[in-house]
């Protein structure tokens, strides 16, 4: 039901005092309104740092997106579900 | 003064709870590695899986028998390394010194005292709550040992106060086991004497329990009476100890032979605390008879020991108490434990008497003649020839002992 991940994806966020939020993103056609950020971590490979955001879309359903400090692109790159399973 | 202990609460899953909200107040065990659940043991359990008796390290089949819809989460590591580091980097803006014991648990000094204390931990508290999502416990009281009980004993989301004036009041009732530092064993040791609570321990005359106990009975007593142990925050239980032991060519009497290999082993671990940059408070001697009889004892010394002939004093003490003359030896073990990187107390060292340099010269000039591979037979050697005569550095120890 989701199709491939990890997928690319345009995202809206906000960038203020160091701190980034993803405020919306557009998934395979469809856009999603972050309604709340649940979790951000940080993943450190040498210098290269992925950001990571688990976010929700008024649903149960939470998504992993994950910006590259490298590339500076956005990826969907898991779906929690409520079941404690993970779509990836 | 005040010492904090911080305790995030079933971490793992609490962060598997922060990033999925449909897990929150349900049964959440995490497993295993990133690549199965099925063949992994739980790692951690939230609060609601606890009821269903999962324990940490117990199988996934086991954990799934006790609890079949609950919910198995994969590990990740990276995640909760990154939630760890976030603590520790909010932790260190209070200013205070923070000492991180494993991650998800810190220590935090206050020298200002309770209020002081009280009120950081109110903040951090409310801080992990709103920004990371999951709850912690803090424990307060005059010592570490302490506030890591007082942080067991407000578990989960508590904030728990042992003050001086209460530490009876507070702890007496519990078993011994729940003091941090105690095991199975020792508690095995205090039950066969009746000893069950904290408040029966306190009650126990204290020098009968050093025959079995040797120096944890002071770090027993300090702990529950409130005072920092001597050794320093958890020690000796912890596996920071350094030991090395020679067993004889020959079985012997001779006590210079003895002395010449306890010599060597003190030199050795003074080397190993160099290279470490660390001191030691407590020398373990252990000698095994020709019959296969072991004989040992433990003595902890007021100051921290650095050198050769720190140790070597020690020893010589242990060894004055314990060795049997005309008994024969085959093997000749020492070791050192109370191990401390913060070298509190350091004693003037008169460069023109340096014994611990005179020691090291000897057993320079013995390896350089010899060989390192073959220091135990030239030390037997020389053992009542140069050693004993020549520069005599056992009598001189015994001779500092009188000293200190
Ligand atoms: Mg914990």
């Amino acid at each position: 039901m989701y199709g491939d991940l990890p997928c690319p994806i345009s995202v809206t966020a906000r960038f203020s005092k160091g701190a980034i939020s993803p405020l919306a993103f557009l998934w395979s056609g469809r856009a999603y309104k972050v309604s709340a950020i649940t979790a951000r971590w940080a993943k450190r490979s040498g210098a290269v740092v992925e950001h990571h955001f688990a976010v929700l879309s008024g649903g149960p359903d939470v998504y992993e997106l994950e910006l590259s400090s490298e590339t500076l692109t956005w990826r969907i790159v898991k779906v929690y579900l409520p079941d404690g399973s993970t779509y990836s | 003064m005040a010492e904090m202990f911080i305790d995030c609460d079933s971490f793992f899953a609490s962060c598997e709870q922060a990033i999925n909200p449909s897990l929150r107040g349900k049964p959440v065990a995490v497993v295993g590695s990133a690549e199965s659940t099925q063949r992994g043991v739980v790692t951690a359990k939230s609060r609601e899986a606890k009821k269903y008796g999962i324990t940490t390290g117990m199988p996934y089949f086991q954990a799934k028998k006790l609890m079949p819809n609950g919910y198995f989460i994969r590990g990740k590591p990276h995640v909760y390394l990154d939630f760890s580091r976030k603590l520790h980097d909010k932790l260190v803006t209070y200013g205070k010194y923070v000492h991180p014991c494993s991650i998800d648990e810190f220590h935090v000094s206050c020298p200002e005292g309770y209020e002081a204390a009280i009120s950081i931990a109110e903040d951090f508290r409310a801080w992990t709550r709103n920004i990371l999502g999951i709850t912690v416990t803090a424990g307060v009281a005059d010592t570490r040992v302490l506030a890591k009980l007082a942080s067991d004993m407000g578990k989960p989301d508590g904030l728990k106060v042992i003050p001086y004036e209460d530490i009876s009041k507070e702890i007496d009732a519990l078993p011994v086991d729940d003091l941090p530092g105690i095991g199975y064993r020792t508690a095995a040791t205090l039950a066969k004497r009746g000893v069950h609570t904290l408040g029966e321990l306190r009650a126990f005359p204290k020098e009968l329990l050093r025959p079995l106990m040797g120096v944890r009975v002071d770090w027993l007593y300090d702990s529950i009476e409130g005072r920092e142990p001597a050794y320093g925050w958890g020690l000796p239980f912890k596996t920071k100890s350094m030991s090395n032991d020679f067993t004889l060519l020959e079985s012997t009497a001779d006590e210079d032979v003895i002395k010449a290999h306890l010599l060597m082993i003190a030199d050795n671990l003074a080397g190993r605390l160099a290279t470490e940059n660390m001191a030691a408070r407590v020398a373990h001697l252990h000698l095994r008879y020709t019959d296969f009889n072991d004989v040992g004892g433990s003595f902890t010394i007021g100051y921290d020991m650095t050198l050769t002939d720190h140790i070597m004093d020690a020893l010589l003490h242990l060894y004055k108490r314990i060795y049997v003359p005309g008994r024969s030896v085959r093997l000749v073990g020492a070791g050192i434990s109370g191990l401390t990187k913060e070298i509190q107390l350091r004693l003037p060292i008169d460069e023109e008497s340096d014994i611990g340099r005179r020691i090291r010269d000897v057993l320079g000039d013995m390896s350089s003649r010899f060989g390192p591979a073959s220091i135990r037979r030239a030390s037997v050697a020389c053992s009542t020839g140069m050693i004993a005569n020549m520069v005599n550095p056992l009598t001189a120890g015994v001779t500092i002992s009188k000293g200190l």
